[in-house]
């Protein structure tokens, strides 16, 4: 009984964390150069932590919650592209997470990337146009925001180690 | 591996992205050795309501456009250049323009306040006519 | 964290990471901020029945590119014959009563009839009667003959009053006394009630002129204005270089060269802008005012540049005007009406001969041309306007 409400808590922390990380971001003005839509990745915090000390399930689970909330909020292309960008990233750094050698840093590049990637290919299906000018740029931007994610989840790692050890022992 | 214990950044982890960063730039690079970028663009009322990038196009495509008023434009973009096709407006001097191809060349309709020009390098401030 | 734990090399560099990657957003914050203020600001909008564009540099551009469409259109209205405004008027009390107008069409009046009288008529602005007559649009239309006659001796400018009369004012001041003085009230009339004005010939250049009163006022450092065919060109560009004025080729839509200028106003009369065919006969929309016809002067196109700094009031309408008067004249009868305006001039004749005034032989570069595919080939001579003009 108590493993379940303890998980309940830790979900609903999470997943607000998740969207309150997503609201902020959306806040702050796109970069000139960036296609729009290229976000810091700051919720990818959250569900890389989920993906490297909680399991895949959890992810999936914060992907559809910051997905769902772009859906309802933003409309069906934010939902698309929220999924899709979602989706690739988590199951990038949950493949890498597993493997025992493979620092922060690099899981963080390579979700950011793959966060990109889902978003580019959704909005080449939808629009038809050429986007593959916006790779380069892209490229740069996910290494960025990839590592910037990697070096804030190794410094808030020990509180977030501790808030799950309390919620699930 | 228990997350705590992951570095944040290894070495052999920091070749690869450095590996990537390289592979941008490459790709940077070679985006540019295409042709330079040249748009055809289609403004009605000062307001842009298509682009196209003519390096990027098979072939010629039409595109219709409604101009102010009753004016009715049929545009035709393609790699050799851009042109009016057709027109409902009575002038008839933006189908007569011919085809466009250079940047900064224009063709005006001025009943429809359609202006289809080419974007790219003019390196005149201004022209006299 | 535990002190082991917060100076743990791995937590260094993330904190490192963190701090570069902060400085390097502030860096680019504030490059791109700078970036931003330091490009031009362009506008292009429909005003005046053509295209406006603008390109401007410096503070208060972005203000000042928004209110000339507006401007330009107060423009129209007031000196278009063809809207309510002040030249409309004139013509509607033309051999009636004398019309009120402002300073600024007053001083547009002045120096146009001066410019009527310099050219020889060649450029007259009460061309009303006789331009009515003809249609270059949609349906074009050859006027008969009688009706030309009829309406040719209507065209004269020393017809035109411009007059100005001393009124006292009196405006009501705040402790409730009068403070009283003198301004002066300008009127303008026609003499014969069949008289009109068309201020067509210069209507783009003036617009030009109102486009640089604004760029004045609100402190803009350079700028570039396009109305139509018109050009007026204002302060600096960021780098220093000189503006460049495409000049167009009057066998199709490339450039025949480019002119590089320190500043001032360029227009160009060119008889392919406007035209139709009939029986064989080409008849362009530049109307002789002493023939009541298109001219015919062995000219294709004038470009007429008039240097900055100069005393003239309305220098952009004086480009225009001197444009059209120079494509009436001919390129001869044109030089000693340049030389008194100090004004400089590029002239295209029928047989491809491209001509320049002195003042512009060191700033005119002929686009290379390409016979291979067809394109005209021209020759370039240059003229000296005798007297020198200053170097500007």
């Amino acid at each position: 009984m108590r493993k379940k409400t303890g998980a309940l808590a830790l979900g609903g922390l999470l997943g607000a964390l998740v969207l309150a990380l997503s609201l902020l971001e959306a806040a702050l003005p796109p970069l000139p150069g960036t296609p729009p839509g290229a976000k810091l990745g700051l919720s990818n915090i959250v569900v890389m932590y989920a993906a490297g000390s909680l399991g895949l399930p959890w992810a999936l689970a914060l992907v559809l919650v910051k997905g769902g909330f772009a859906l309802l909020a933003r409309g069906i292309t934010a939902g698309l592209m929220s999924f899709s960008g979602g989706l690739l990233s988590t199951l990038a750094m949950w493949l890498l997470l597993r493997r025992p050698g493979v620092s922060l840093g690099l899981a963080g590049v390579c979700g950011a990337l793959a966060h990109n990637g889902g978003q580019l290919v959704i909005a080449w299906l939808i629009t038809a146009t050429p986007v593959t000018i916006y790779l380069p740029m892209l490229g740069v931007f996910g290494v960025l925001t990839g590592l910037l994610t990697g070096a804030v989840l190794k410094l808030t790692l020990p509180a977030l180690e501790r808030l799950g050890q309390r919620l699930l022992p | 591996m228990k997350l705590k214990n992951r570095a944040f950044l290894s070495k052999r982890d920091g070749l690869w992205i450095a590996l990537a960063l390289l592979a941008a730039g490459a790709l940077f690079l070679l985006g540019r050795t295409g042709p330079q970028g040249q748009r055809a663009v289609v403004e009605v009322d000062g307001q842009e309501v298509l682009a196209c990038s003519l390096a990027s196009m098979a072939g010629p495509e039409e595109y219709p456009i409604a101009g102010a008023g009753d004016v009715a434009l049929v545009v035709e973009i393609g790699p050799e250049g851009a042109r009016v096709v057709s027109s409902s407006c009575p002038d008839q001097t933006c189908v007569g323009m011919g085809r466009l191809t250079r940047g900064g060349d224009a063709a005006l309709c001025l009943p429809g306040r359609v202006v289809l020009r080419i974007e790219g390098r003019t390196d005149a401030d201004a022209e006299t006519y | 964290m535990t002190r082991k734990e917060k100076t743990h090399p791995s937590n260094r560099k993330a904190r490192l990471l963190l701090a570069g990657l902060f400085l390097a957003a502030v860096a680019g914050k504030l490059y791109y901020d700078d970036y931003m203020a330091r490009q031009p600001t362009e506008l292009t909008a429909f005003a005046m029945g053509s295209y406006v564009e603008q390109t401007l540099w410096g503070p208060g551009r972005e203000q000042a590119a928004e209110e000339v469409p507006a401007a330009v259109t107060e423009l129209e209205n007031r000196i278009s014959w063809r809207r309510g405004g002040e030249i409309a008027q004139i013509n509607q009390q033309a051999g009636k009563e004398h019309v009120l107008v402002c300073r600024e069409t007053q001083s547009l009046l002045e120096e146009m009839r001066a410019l009527c009288k310099k050219s020889g008529g060649a450029l007259d602005v009460t061309i009303g009667p006789v331009s009515a007559l003809w249609s270059f649009d949609d349906s074009p239309s050859l006027p008969e003959p009688e009706a030309i006659a009829q309406a040719l001796p209507l065209v004269d400018y020393t017809k035109l009053s411009l007059d100005w009369e001393e009124v006292w004012t009196s405006a009501p001041a705040q402790d409730g006394a009068h403070i009283d003085g003198i301004t002066r009230a300008y009127t303008v009339q026609l003499a014969d009630p069949a008289m009109s004005l068309d201020l067509g010939a210069i209507g783009k250049g003036a617009a030009c002129d109102t486009a640089i009163a604004l760029y004045r006022e609100f402190g803009v450092t350079g700028a570039v204005i396009a109305v139509g065919g018109s050009v007026g060109l204002w302060g600096q560009k960021p780098d220093g270089k000189p503006f460049r004025v495409s000049v167009r080729d009057p066998a199709g839509t490339g450039s025949l060269g480019v002119l590089e200028l320190s500043g001032g106003f360029v227009s160009t009369s060119g008889s392919y802008e406007k035209f139709f065919q009939q029986d064989g006969r080409t008849y362009c929309h530049l109307l002789d005012p002493r023939t009541g016809y298109p001219a015919e002067s062995g000219l294709v196109s004038v470009t007429v540049w008039c240097p900055p700094d100069r005393e003239w009031e309305n220098p952009g309408a004086l480009s225009d005007g001197l444009a059209t008067a120079c494509f009436v004249l001919g390129l001869e009868d044109s030089l000693p009406l340049l030389e008194a305006y100090g004004a400089q001039a590029l002239f295209v004749e029928d047989g491809g001969q491209i001509t320049l005034t002195d003042g512009l032989s060191g700033r005119f570069t002929l686009r290379e041309q390409d016979p291979y595919f067809g394109t005209s080939t021209y020759s370039v001579a240059v003229v000296s306007l005798g007297g020198g003009p200053d170097e500007a």
